[in-house]
């Protein structure tokens, strides 16, 4: 039920034939997640914060960098620093305080996103990155939750409804994640475009909500700032696509795996490994922070698979390196990348990663 | 005959071009996109969905005089 100055507050909105107290109610009883506090999420946050979703959620690891003022319209200069997700939430309720703000100050995994998207009606893909795309897809097709989603690539944006009740979904369209594809902070951005596809999105989100107009299910629009163009391509449902669980790691390297099978990788077993721990071998973990084991009898060099390319001068090339990671795949892309486009001819992989070796603790 | 070609983010950047007109006599879609991989080899690089006549298309469709084809990449940027 809304209060007296709840409807005062949405009376502009309340008196559309399509919204009314009823639909108002909608929006209140709504949770909607939003992924990536960036320059999609702002927008984003900020209209559904106004409109009245009643629960939002905001994911989003990063802190907020001057680099990002410019599109990024929820933060100040004051705020640099300081966590997106954390900040979002004091200026969202600020704007609104009839709303409930839940925050996730921290990375989407493989491993928490079903247990969140329970919690929610809806997801946002506001993220910048292709691995954090695939993992909401899969987690929103296995906890039957629909995406409105938004991408960006300098003055072009697209916009689409994936999983909307039962409809096609991101790997009908891209069923694998590219070889290639930079990020607006490798491409560039203008900061309006983010505004623009952005408002698309809170619109989607707002018309599910209130189950009223046309879904932009089935279409994605592709806007050009430059051009001012609207594009539409319809997408259709490949029902041979069965997602049974998340996969183990979504990493993307800009290679695929079946690229490395002609290289000859040196390999270590678990033994080796094991008497290596205690020596000055250099340890090369391509994992991700959260992950276990972790050795804590000595120091690795921790450098998550898709940032090798980033931090590839903090791996020494004079002396012979182990690399790992769980099951040994992630470390031997890392291998055949750093051969192949940095000349290493140091680096030694853990056959089977580290699940089969005994960590001292 | 002549088709329109529509390449949107980083595909128009290798093709110099978002929009080109080709003369053609690939009557299916399978052929015109070898034509178009041969013209522009740095497509080949590329992730892509083709779109004819505005409809994403996973088979080897007729093309027509009339056929609008688009080259549509994944975009990661948020």
């Amino acid at each position: 039920m809304l209060s007296d100055q709840e409807k005062y507050r949405y009376s502009r909105q309340l008196i559309l034939d399509n919204v009314k107290e009823q639909g108002q109610d909608r929006l209140k009883n709504s949770r909607v997640l939003v992924i990536g506090a960036g320059g999609l999420g702002c927008p984003v946050l900020l209209y559904l914060a106004g409109g009245g979703i009643g629960k939002i959620g905001i994911m989003d690891h990063d802190l907020i960098d001057e680099s990002n003022l410019h599109r990024q319209v929820l933060y100040g200069t004051e705020d640099c620093g300081k966590s997106k997700a954390l900040i979002a939430e004091k200026k969202l309720h600020g704007q609104n305080p009839f709303i409930q703000i839940e925050t996730y100050p921290y990375k989407l995994t493989p491993t928490n996103a079903r247990e969140i998207f329970k919690q929610y009606d809806l997801i946002v893909d506001g993220t910048d990155n292709f691995s954090a795309r695939y993992i909401i897809n899969d987690a929103a097709v296995l906890e039957n939750k629909p995406v409105v989603y938004g991408a960006l690539y300098k003055f072009e944006g697209q916009v689409t409804v994936f999983n909307y009740q039962n409809g096609p979904t991101y790997r009908c369209l891209f069923p694998e994640p590219p070889k290639q594809a930079p990020n607006c902070n490798e491409a560039g951005v203008l900061g309006v475009l983010p505004g623009i596809i952005g408002l698309y999105m809170a619109n989607e989100v707002l018309k599910i909500c209130l189950g009223t107009g046309t879904i932009l299910s089935g279409k994605m629009h592709i806007y050009n700032g430059l051009s001012s163009q609207l594009s539409t391509v319809q997408i259709s449902k490949n029902n041979t696509l069965k997602i049974k669980s998340m996969q183990i790691h979504y990493e993307t390297t800009g290679i695929s795996i079946c690229e490395f099978d002609n290289l000859n990788i040196q390999e270590i077993n678990s033994d080796t490994f094991n008497e290596l721990i205690h020596t000055e071998a250099t340890f090369l973990d391509v994992r991700e922070s959260w992950e276990l084991p972790r050795i804590l009898s000595r120091s690795s060099l921790e450098i998550p698979l898709n940032q090798i390319e980033n931090r590839v001068t903090e791996i020494p090339k004079d002396k012979q390196v182990i690399v790992f990671c769980k099951s040994g795949n992630r470390s031997k892309l890392a291998i055949h990348f750093l051969t192949k486009h940095f000349g290493f001819k140091n680096l030694y992989n853990l056959k089977e990663g580290i699940k089969n070796c005994q960590i001292p603790v | 005959m002549n088709v329109t070609v529509l390449f949107f983010g980083m595909l128009a950047e290798v093709t110099q071009t978002s929009v080109l007109e080709l003369n053609t006599n690939s009557m299916h879609l399978t052929d015109f996109q070898n034509e178009v991989l041969n013209l522009f080899p740095d497509l080949k690089k590329m992730s892509f969905k083709i779109a004819v006549n505005e409809k994403i298309v996973e088979e080897d469709v007729p093309l027509t005089a009339f056929s609008k084809i688009a080259f549509l990449p994944p975009f990661a940027g948020g």
